[in-house]
């Protein structure tokens, strides 16, 4: 993961959450430190961008974690997304 | 050849082929494998969800890191596999003396 150091990063987590923000580091367990974080909470009537700041995510409840690309991010009208969230990890 | 980490090492040699990650929370990512480590961490790159309507939560990803721990299926082609070597590598280790 050491090429996405610095780089502005978006995290789906076990539970189907879907975080944003900028990797500041991380360790051999994926445990993260993200700063500038922000959940972007989607279901089939709305979308919602929470700022959550300055973040610490333990390893174990994160499922993929991959770089943004920023011009496609950025032309996207997340506020129009409509989507059912992301389901939990089942084992 | 495959030896002790069978799949670590399997999955060292299908560097540069496209995959298919099933995750066990349903998701297909389709990706070229750049690497993988220990935990069966993978990582793809040029990255897209198969279901690209039902997930758009992820549309502006370009690579991923898939957590080894959430993954139920990793699809290959079959060309890039010699099933009849890997059957017989597990089969030599499942048979070691532990």
């Amino acid at each position: 993961m050491d090429d996405l150091r610095n780089k502005k990063v978006l995290l789906v987590t076990t539970d189907g959450r879907v975080v944003v923000g900028i990797l500041k580091g991380f360790d051999a367990q994926t445990n993260l430190i993200l700063s500038k974080a922000s959940e972007r909470a989607f279901s089939t009537d709305s979308f919602r961008e929470i700022p959550q700041g300055l973040h610490v995510v333990r390893g174990d409840t994160i499922a993929i974690i991959g770089e943004i690309d920023e011009e496609k991010d950025d032309a996207i009208d997340w506020q129009a997304v409509r989507a059912d969230p992301i389901t939990s990890i089942r084992i | 050849t495959y030896s002790l980490q069978l799949f670590y090492s399997f999955f060292k040699t299908l560097v540069g082929q496209p995959v298919v990650v099933e995750l066990k929370n349903d998701m297909l990512i389709q990706g070229t494998l750049v690497s993988v480590d220990q935990y069966l961490n993978i990582k793809l790159d040029g990255v897209r969800v198969e279901d690209e309507r039902k997930y758009p939560h992820v549309a502006s990803l370009k690579n991923s890191f898939i957590r080894g721990s959430v993954v139920r299926y990793v699809h290959i082609p079959a060309t890039a596999v010699d099933t009849a070597l890997l059957q017989d590598a597990a089969r030599k280790e499942s048979q070691q003396p532990k």
